[in-house]
């Protein structure tokens, strides 16, 4: 890629040109916007929408692909950790990283470090620990199999850096036996503006005629309690996130059985509420 | 088999062989996951740990045991909290309270607790009044929690302050390539040392004045099985933070970041502390009060560095203060040390004003200066005030006492009153007093004056020899008569010279 300022050549990981220092943007929405990822994907999208005409479906594609542009990234914690995310704006948070390294007595040869070293040599080169994770959701609801508590991003503070895949990368990478080293196949990757047509062109298949607007969140993230059933279109965020990057937090009703978890989902409310955020219960 | 748990996220990834399962608190089986998800389950944790199992049933016990744990801290966390409502706080207590009476949970939350940061913000009276006499457990961690407060704040940024480098140990993991994981060692470290009980024994040392290092039950943490991974830096790590934390070590290190001219400053200020002490300072100096208000301010807790000057000018007072008090009679001469302080706490902008004052004021005293300047004229004012020989009133303000005592000061000399002194001060026994002296002694500048006046006068005659012979002998106090008999001239004569020399003298302004 060529900085449009100076012309100069930009390494894929840099947010900066080398050569004159200006900002040429986050490097996983420039992948996004890529122009081989964008034909392949727009040719994916025109693929669902020609089928869903011939099959009377068009509306309802429509519909949903409508409904995904008001969709929140989300991600899901327990409720320890949930509790410990808001306990000060010093805390940052969403990375898989450095936690898991901080762990004592990690092998250092383990296999989850393989698997994400594969995944990260093909979407984000030198920059996957800049890279923070979440799901796309329609209700505010994440998957909850990695965690009760769903905790729902502002829009405005990720919109300019947040791109989507298809699916959870690690899966991805699995499923289409993407050789390390190589990039991963176009056409599954979006800005966070365009993630509506990503997810028309996933989800098409599991739409039905007769569906609304309240039919649309399993669609798009299919809940599971056992976590290989988990479905969903995972975002990336690039760049580091506090408490006040917060919109509202989710919990189910049912956690509030538990006298611990009550304490803490009640001073979580307090939490928030000084970050100007909310704190839902659900049944 | 092996686990790895988070009882802080609740789950726990089981790995046995190629096969890979689940658990979580509340759930007794386990579930089948993929590798894909554990980066999932586990992001955020803080508390990772990995652990040999026998069985899936084990491995549901020991994250039991580690959500509990967690669940005890976050109850302590919030009990301490001022900002938390009485309610909730109420409910940590009560929950604490039950928590804290299973084996192992008081200790992992008085390990964690050790190891707090901003210990100080935490509201321990608060958190007592939230507790009852049947909460025997909680009330006594709270309290020797409180009660070590201190310690736990230095130790905890002493650890802080660490360099990353010194976690670097040997080099072979850069070599690998796991500069991340390396960069994190220090955290890594941390968090065993936590656990291992580390911070807790080595802020109890503190608080009994001990140096960590040589404190027995500080070094049998260290042989807990979490740090066995960390015998390579461990040594150089814990010598490098103990002496770090030990007041005396903790003060000299932040010394040394003090500025010549504040470090002058503060020899300044404890001399002349201990000029105005004088006998009572009991034969100590300059040098024995600087000692003792470093090891003072160390022991109060060095503050951030903006304040070291202030904090370090502070401990000095303090300590010359209580010079004053322990010496015999010493209460009486506390007005003095308040002025010393009072100037001592001037800022440098109005010192520099009232030597501008000293300054003018010189200038307009000329030669009747004496040599002196405005800076001994500043220094007359402050000494003349902290002797007590000028009554600084109590409502006025320091800085308008000192232009007033440079102002009255001044014009003493100009006056010629002599020197702001008592008399009896300066005789010693069998000597004469200034009074005594004052007929005969001789005032240089009188004489100096009076030959500049007469060589003037000698200029003025120089082509009149009849009044020049007539000035000179005069001047040597020959009389009239005298005089006449010596030139050989008349009564007349000399009346028309004498005349003649008045209206020479008038019309230059001499007379």
């Amino acid at each position: 890629m060529k900085c449009p300022h100076c012309s100069g050549s930009i390494p894929e990981h840099s947010r900066l040109c080398p050569i004159c220092s200006r900002d040429v943007g986050f490097p996983n929405v420039r992948e996004a916007r890529r122009q081989e990822e964008c034909a392949a994907l727009d040719t994916r999208w025109k693929e669902v929408h020609a089928l869903a005409l011939q099959q009377g479906r068009e509306l309802v594609l429509s519909n949903f692909e409508t409904a995904v542009k008001n969709s929140n990234a989300v991600l899901c914690r327990s409720l320890g950790i949930a509790n410990w995310i808001i306990s000060s704006g010093n805390i940052l948070f969403g990375t898989f990283w450095l936690e898991v390294e901080a762990g004592i007595r990690l092998p250092e040869d383990n296999v989850f470090d393989r698997a994400r070293g594969a995944v990260d040599a093909t979407f984000f080169p030198f920059y996957e620990r800049e890279i923070r994770f979440a799901a796309l959701s329609l209700n505010g609801r994440g998957p909850e199999a990695y965690g009760a508590c769903s905790i729902v991003l502002k829009d405005e503070v990720i919109a300019h850096r947040a791109s989507v895949c298809d699916e959870n990368t690690l899966v991805f990478c699995r499923r289409h036996s993407v050789i390390v080293g190589d990039p991963p196949p176009p056409g599954f990757r979006a800005t966070w503006s365009d993630r509506c047509r990503l997810a028309g062109a996933k989800l098409y298949g599991s739409l039905s005629e007769h569906m609304t607007a309240k039919d649309f969140p399993p669609i798009l993230l299919r809940q599971a309690r056992a976590t290989d059933e988990v479905d969903f279109i995972e975002v990336h965020i690039y760049g580091s996130m506090n408490r006040e990057s917060i919109e509202r937090m989710l919990v189910p009703k049912g956690v509030l059985d538990v006298p611990e978890d009550a304490l803490l989902v009640d001073s979580m409310r307090r939490k928030l509420a000084e970050v100007g955020a909310g704190l839902e219960i659900y049944s | 088999m092996k686990a790895i748990l988070s009882g802080q996220a609740g789950v726990g990834i089981v790995v046995d062989g190629e096969s890979i399962s689940v658990v979580r608190v509340g759930h007794a089986d386990a579930e089948p996951c993929r590798y894909e998800d554990v980066l999932w389950l586990l992001a955020d944790a803080s508390d990772i740990s990995e652990i040999e199992v026998t069985g899936v049933d084990r491995a549901v016990d020991q994250l039991k045991r580690g959500w509990l744990s967690d669940r005890a801290l976050q109850q302590a966390l919030i009990l301490l909290d001022q900002s938390e409502v009485p309610d909730i706080r109420s409910r940590a207590a009560m929950l604490l309270n039950s928590s804290v009476n299973q084996p192992g949970i008081a200790d992992f939350v008085l390990n964690c607790l050790y190891s707090l940061r901003h210990i100080e913000a935490a509201d321990f009276d608060g958190a007592l009044r939230q507790t009852d006499e049947t909460s025997g457990t909680t009330r006594r961690l709270l309290v020797e929690l409180q009660r070590n407060r201190e310690s736990i704040r230095v130790s905890r940024e002493e650890w802080d302050a660490l360099s990353a480098q010194l976690f670097e140990g040997n080099l072979e993991g850069l070599e690998r390539g796991l500069s991340g994981r390396f960069r994190s060692r220090k955290r890594a470290l941390e968090r065993a040392m936590t656990l291992a009980g580390g911070f807790r024994w080595f802020a109890r040392a503190l608080s009994n004045g001990m140096r960590p290092d040589d404190d027995a039950e500080f070094l049998q943490s260290l042989n807990r099985k979490e740090l066995a991974d960390y015998a390579d830096i461990l040594g150089a790590v814990i010598e490098i933070w103990a002496t770090a934390a030990e007041p005396a070590g903790r003060a000299t290190v932040t010394i040394q970041v003090l500025g010549r001219p504040a470090l002058l400053k503060l020899r300044d200020c404890a001399r002349t502390l201990v000029n105005s002490l004088g006998g009572k300072a009991l034969e100590r100096g300059t040098t024995e009060l600087l000692r003792e208000a470093v090891e003072v301010w160390g022991r109060q807790g060095a503050p951030s560095e903006g304040d070291l000057g202030e904090g370090l000018a502070d401990a000095v007072r303090h300590v010359a203060h209580r010079w004053l008090s322990e010496s015999p009679g010493g209460q009486e001469n506390q007005p003095l040390l308040n002025i010393w302080d009072a100037v001592n706490s001037l800022p440098p902008v109005d010192l520099h004003r009232l030597l501008g004052f000293a300054r003018f004021r010189i200038g307009e005293l000329g030669r009747k200066a004496l040599g002196r300047d405005a800076e001994d004229l500043l220094a007359e004012a402050i000494t003349a005030t902290a002797s007590g020989q000028r009554t600084w009133r109590e409502g006025i303000d320091i800085r308008q006492h000192l232009y007033g005592a440079i102002r009255s000061i001044s014009n003493s000399w100009y006056e010629k009153k002599g020197e702001e002194y008592l008399e009896t001060d300066l005789v010693k026994p069998g000597d004469l007093s200034p009074l005594d002296q004052v007929s005969t002694a001789l005032d240089p500048e009188r004489i100096l004056q009076a030959k500049q006046r007469l060589e003037q006068i000698r200029n003025l005659f120089a082509k009149d020899s009849e009044a020049l012979s007539v000035v000179e002998l005069l001047g040597e106090e020959w009389k009239p008569k005298e005089i006449q008999e010596r030139l050989g001239i008349g009564a007349k004569k000399f009346d028309a010279v004498a005349k003649r020399i008045r209206r020479k003298l008038a019309a230059q302004g001499q007379i």
